[in-house]
C-alpha cells in the first residue's frame, strides 16, 4: 500500500498502518536528523522518535498537500531547531558510530564530507541534504524548512562555497 | 574540489540506517499514548456532560419533550409516518437479503 492509503488508515487510528509508515520512513528521517545533529546518532534518534510521535498525534491535520515524507521532515526540522535552541547550539563533536558508505562511494570522501558538513549552519546542512542527498525539489525543501525559496537558495550557495573551500583543503 | 565533484558527493544518498528496533520502540510509545488519549476523551465528555447538566434548563426541556411526545402519540400523521418508515426498512432488508 502507498503512503496515501497508509496515512488515511493511520489517521483513523490504525496503528498497524502507522507502523508501516514508520518502517518505510525511519531510515530517511534518521539520516536527515543525523546530518543535522552533526553525526550525534543518539540525539538524532531521540528527535526522530519524537517526530514520529508528533506525526501520529497530528495525522488528522495532514491535508495530503505534498508528500508525507516532506511533512515528516518538516516536523523533524522544527524539533531539531527547538532542541538546538534549548542546547544553545552546542557543538556536537565526533560521530557516535562509523557509517557504511553506499556502494561506489569513496569512504574517505564521505567522511570528509560529513566532517565538512558539521562546519555549516543548520540551514545550510538541511538545505543541501534535502535538495541533493534526499532528492526534494527546491519548492519542497523551502516548504519543509519554512523559508522562502530565495533564502533556501542563499543557504545552498553559501553551503556549497564553504564545502568547496573545506573539501578543497582536504584534497 | 570542482563543482562536478562536489555535486556527485552531495547527491550521494545518505547511508541507509538499519531499523534495529527503532520502529518497535516508536510503536510502543504510540500504543502507550492511545489509552491516555481515550481517558482524555472520556474526561472531556464527563466534564462536558456535568457542565451541560448544570447550565442547561433541564426542567423546561423535559416539559417541552413531554408535551411534544403527548402530541405525537395522538397524531395520526405521526403514526402514518412511523408505519411508512417501518415498512420501508422491512422492504429494504428483504430486498438486500434476496
Amino acid at each position: 500500500m502507498n503512503d496515501e492509503g497508509l496515512v488515511r488508515r493511520a489517521a483513523q487510528g490504525d496503528a498497524a498502518a502507522f507502523a508501516q509508515l514508520v518502517r518505510q520512513h525511519q531510515s530517511r528521517l534518521r539520516g536527515f536528523l543525523r546530518r543535522l545533529a552533526k553525526g550525534d546518532a543518539s540525539l538524532a534518534d531521540d528527535l526522530a522518535q519524537e517526530s514520529f510521535l508528533e506525526a501520529w498525534r497530528k495525522l488528522g491535520q495532514f491535508r495530503g498537500e505534498g508528500a508525507f515524507a516532506g511533512w515528516l521532515m518538516r516536523i523533524a526540522w522544527t524539533r531539531y531547531l527547538m532542541e538546538a535552541r534549548r542546547r544553545k547550539l552546542e557543538p556536537l563533536e565526533e560521530m557516535d558510530e562509523p557509517r557504511d558508505a553506499p556502494e561506489g562511494l569513496n569512504v574517505e570522501a564521505r567522511l570528509d564530507l560529513e566532517s565538512a558538513m558539521r562546519k555549516l549552519s543548520p540551514g545550510e546542512r538541511a538545505g543541501l541534504t534535502l535538495c541533493y542527498a534526499q532528492g526534494f525539489s527546491n519548492e519542497e525543501a523551502s516548504s519543509i524548512l519554512d523559508m522562502p525559496p530565495g533564502t533556501l537558495k542563499s543557504h545552498i550557495a553559501r553551503g556549497r562555497a564553504k564545502l568547496k573551500a573545506l573539501l578543497g583543503d582536504a584534497q | 574540489m570542482n563543482d562536478e565533484r562536489l555535486d556527485d558527493l552531495l547527491r550521494t544518498p545518505l547511508a541507509p540506517i538499519e531499523d534495529a528496533g527503532f520502529s518497535a520502540a516508536v510503536m510502543t510509545r504510540v500504543e502507550r499514548m492511545r489509552p491516555s488519549l481515550a481517558w482524555l476523551e472520556i474526561a472531556v465528555l464527563a466534564v462536558s456532560a456535568l457542565l451541560a447538566l448544570f447550565f442547561l434548563p433541564v426542567r423546561a426541556m423535559t416539559d417541552v419533550a413531554l408535551q411534544l411526545s403527548a402530541e405525537l402519540a395522538n397524531s395520526t400523521a405521526a403514526a402514518m409516518a412511523c408505519l411508512a418508515i417501518v415498512v420501508s426498512v422491512y422492504l429494504l432488508r428483504k430486498f438486500e437479503t434476496d
